[in-house]
């Protein structure tokens, strides 16, 4: 009996102990992140490449309109060829979010390459002769802007053997900019991100 | 030859050398880590504005060492109140520094009415 008791106090002193030694959640310190970096792509590896690009368009001087005013811009397809699954708009959303602060560019939600990125403008339509809404305040036919600018892309990811354990993966990320009236491509630039780890890490 | 016709051209020597190490007359804009001060220098800092009156900087770094250096620089870019712009530079970004090597780090302003800034350089430590 005295054996049992010991051993129950044991055991529940083993498992408090690991309780406290459970590593406890922490927030991210999303300006100044020391945690490891992961194979994968991760927020920080979206920012880098988001700045990168943003910050090459902004210095090529490619979206400042001949006599002033702001282009209309629309996202075209971002191809996601990783082994990731990927959502591109989280990529293109600070894309995006870059080019509209900068002045120069409004984007239209009218039309995208995943169709229009706000179906509302298209709902709203649907609802000209319909008794219950008052007409004039619908909008009427030929209001809607055509984009002169498009934005389209691909990420990249290519898996090389390292050493016998370790392995590098790239990722590449292209992004090109082109003029809708006469098709020529105004700008374009790919950025790369290298990442060297074990092969036992998962990158997809 | 007297020991004092020596002192004046290995006083200019001593300047001419101690001039060589330095970096550019110190830009209060760009902010380099203490603690860096005797790896690295800023040897630049050059300002311009772009076809759209976007405003440039490029920021030379000096390695003084034999060693590679990791750094990272963040720009933030401030309207005419002092009051910083979103801006996606923000974010710490890597250059490495080879031995005894330069590395030119270059920012566009986020919007035309962007003109002041601060840059940021420290020791490599996010990843």
């Amino acid at each position: 009996m005295k054996y049992r008791i010991l051993s129950l106090a044991l055991l529940s002193a083993a498992s408090l102990v690991l309780v406290g030694c459970a590593a406890q959640p922490q927030n991210i310190d999303l300006q100044n992140d020391q945690g490891h970096a992961v194979m994968g792509l991760d927020y920080r590896d979206f920012n880098n490449a988001a700045n990168q690009l943003v910050q090459s368009l902004l210095a090529s001087g490619a979206l400042k309109k001949d006599g002033g005013g702001r282009y209309v811009m629309t996202t075209a397809k971002i191809v996601n060829d990783t082994m990731q699954r990927i959502d591109t708009d989280q990529l293109m959303a600070k894309i995006e979010e870059g080019m509209m602060n900068s002045g120069q560019v409004v984007m239209t939600s009218a039309i995208g390459g995943k169709g229009a990125t706000d179906k509302m403008v298209y709902q709203v339509r649907e609802l000209r002769d319909n008794d219950e809404f008052k007409q004039n305040t619908i909008a009427k036919k030929g209001q809607l802007i055509a984009p002169e600018l498009s934005i389209s892309g691909k990420i990249i990811q290519r898996d090389i053997r390292y050493e016998r354990s370790k392995t590098q993966v790239e990722y590449y990320f292209q992004l090109r900019v082109t003029h809708m009236t006469n098709g020529l491509r105004v700008w374009q630039k790919e950025t790369i991100i290298g990442k060297r780890g074990s092969r036992r890490s998962v990158s997809w | 030859m007297k020991p004092k016709h020596f002192l004046l051209p290995s006083l200019l020597v001593l300047v001419g050398l101690v001039c060589s190490c330095q970096s550019v007359p110190h830009d209060p804009r760009v902010r380099l880590e203490p603690g860096l001060r005797g790896t690295v220098s800023v040897t630049n800092v050059i300002t311009m504005t772009n076809d759209a009156d976007f405003a440039r900087i490029q920021v030379t770094l000096y390695n003084r060492t034999s060693q590679i250096r990791h750094v990272e620089a963040r720009v933030s870019w401030l309207d005419f109140q002092g009051m910083a712009q979103d801006s996606l530079t923000e974010n710490w970004q890597f250059i490495s520094l080879g031995s005894y090597g330069e590395a030119r780090f270059q920012s566009t302003a986020p919007n035309s009415k962007t003109k002041d800034f601060r840059v940021y350089i420290q020791r490599k430590r996010t990843n």
